[in-house]
């Protein structure tokens, strides 16, 4: 593929207990959760003039986020074999990717079933939520930052504030593909020094 | 170098097993010991009471102490120490008798002095299920009693941490010795030209293993009332936790897996290492190589022996495989078709 080439497209398995992104992204979640659930609480109770009835309160969170997390860790290993097929493209509009997953799709369908089945706005938001996220593309325009890591073959797109999107490419086509972002991305920036 | 990877986690998950057991490990039985103070209960009972409003539960209690002859002190005393009396023929149980304090103090079972009368203590507890005993001693001119409480449950009781935890100074010790060889052993490292996981995965599922792994077991100690019935009445339920928790030693030993894992490439061959075993295949007995793939994803790379065999390279998660697919493509081994993982 030649610097100039206007697509790229492949799909790749994505590790997941093995592979460094993917822990730190499922840990940073967890923290956060616990960082908002732990503030949350805290001013509810303090406002209601209960706060010493809050360390217990904050334990049985502690045991259900760890319940979660467990969960969590089981899925991802039995349920998804350690694994996630993903498609990725980039043009020179910007980068798309779709999960190719079908435990992933069934499982998100399957929660949006159950919730309309059960009568549980929370689970069929949860499902549809899920069903959004399963693909998503990003505009060459909104990427601040490229963080590139060639020893684990992944590519770190970022807008102003946070992790958007990372390739994951194979060791094969991780060469061509960080080409293909550095010259998106430099013809990006001078387009937008232009203007 | 590679047996250690397997031997450090072995290590681990036995220093913190220890130490968890010995956390929690504690006597099944503790005594409650007190001077039995007779004349107060006789007189909380009997004894003339001012009563505020009286409602129809107080006129009751007010027409049954009419009613009841409560005879005296002594007889009240023999009452309450009838079949519950330990005889103890040593004299030394009026020193310890003075000894008290004013506030129940606990015991072992197994402690002195109560180590000499244990048989007849729990003889007594197993014929009656009374939990309550006495010891008579005699105190100047009188008779006085030893109240000993039989606490089954130790640590429902306001007992002190040492005496219900007794060998928590020594748990610190099992951890301390697994996190040190853990820590010490060396282990295996990425050299250039090999392909291997990051340190980080066989560390975070080493972590996510061990808290697993030591969440269940704990729970199954922390939930009974001694670490006696966890192979007693609550067998079952810690054999469930267990099994639970199996889950994270099996991470453990993933990790020791990965950790162990190497592709190394050579000018003339390309030798894979696992915890268990290494192969070698030199380019020269390769016949051919081709892709791996799960669906219509390259999920890795195949080389198959002139001699049949083949080694399946999955290069999801490994760093450093560029190396190896350099070295296996300087080679000129024939192309073969793409196989499925």
């Amino acid at each position: 593929m030649s610097q100039d080439a206007p697509e790229l497209s492949w799909a790749v398995e994505m590790p997941l207990l093995t592979n460094r992104f993917f822990l730190y992204d499922m840990l940073k979640l967890f923290f956060w959760v616990a960082v908002l659930l732990g503030v949350l609480l805290t001013v509810t109770f303090a406002f209601g003039g209960s706060l010493k009835n809050l360390p217990p309160i904050l334990k049985m969170f502690a045991l259900i986020l760890g319940g979660i997390f467990f969960l969590f860790v089981l899925i991802s290993w039995i349920f998804f074999g350690n694994r996630f097929p993903m498609r990725f493209r980039i043009n020179s509009w910007g980068v798309g990717w779709s999960s190719l997953s079908r435990r992933s799709r069934l499982a998100n369908r399957a929660a949006v079933i159950a919730g309309v089945a059960s009568g549980s706005l929370a689970g069929t938001g949860a499902g549809l939520l899920a069903i959004s996220q399963e693909s998503g593309q990003l505009a060459w325009e909104k990427v601040q930052t490229v963080k590139k890591y060639p020893a684990e073959c992944v590519i770190t797109l970022m807008n102003s504030w946070r992790v958007v999107i990372r390739l994951f490419c194979t060791p094969e086509n991780y060469a061509d593909v960080a080409r293909l972002v550095d010259a998106c991305s430099a013809r990006n920036r001078a387009g937008a020094a232009a203007k | 170098m590679k047996i250690f990877e397997f031997l450090r986690r072995i290590a681990l998950l036995l220093g913190v097993g220890c130490f968890l057991w010995l956390w929690f490990a504690g006597p099944p039985v503790l005594l409650e010991v007190s001077r039995a103070d007779f004349a107060a209960q006789y007189e909380r009972q009997y004894g003339k009471r001012q009563y505020g409003l009286m409602g129809v539960m107080e006129l009751g209690d007010k027409l049954i102490r009419e009613q009841t002859n409560p005879g005296s002190l002594e007889a009240f005393t023999a009452r309450q120490t009838q079949h519950k009396l330990l005889t103890a023929g040593d004299s030394n149980w009026a020193v310890f008798y003075r000894s008290l304090p004013a506030q129940a103090a606990f015991y072992g079972i197994d402690q002195p002095p109560f180590a000499a009368i244990r048989p007849q203590i729990q003889t007594l507890f197993l014929r009656s299920q009374m939990a309550v005993m006495y010891i008579p001693v005699v105190d100047g001119s009188r008779t006085a009693h030893i109240e000993i409480h039989y606490r089954n449950r130790p640590r429902e009781t306001k007992a002190p941490t040492q005496l219900l935890y007794p060998y928590r100074l020594r748990a610190w010790l099992w951890l301390a010795g697994a996190l040190l060889v853990y820590f010490l052993l060396p282990g295996m490292r990425r050299s250039g030209g090999s392909a291997a996981y990051s340190r980080i995965a066989p560390l975070a599922l080493d972590a996510m293993g061990l808290l697993f792994a030591a969440f269940f077991f704990g729970l199954s100690l922390y939930v009974v009332n001694s670490t006696d019935e966890v192979f007693g009445s609550e067998f079952g339920m810690s054999l469930f936790l267990w099994a639970v928790g199996c889950a994270g030693l099996i991470l453990v030993m993933w990790a020791a897996k990965i950790a162990s894992y190497r592709i190394m490439a050579s000018s003339s061959a390309i030798c894979v290492d696992t915890l268990w075993r290494r192969r070698e295949i030199p380019f020269s007995e390769m016949s051919e190589i081709g892709y791996l793939v799960r669906g219509d994803i390259r999920i890795g790379i195949f080389v198959r022996s002139r001699d049949g065999r083949t080694i399946k390279l999955d290069w999801a998660g490994l760093l450093g495989f560029d190396a190896v697919l350099a070295a296996i493509n300087s080679a000129q081994v024939r192309r073969a078709e793409d196989a499925p993982a």
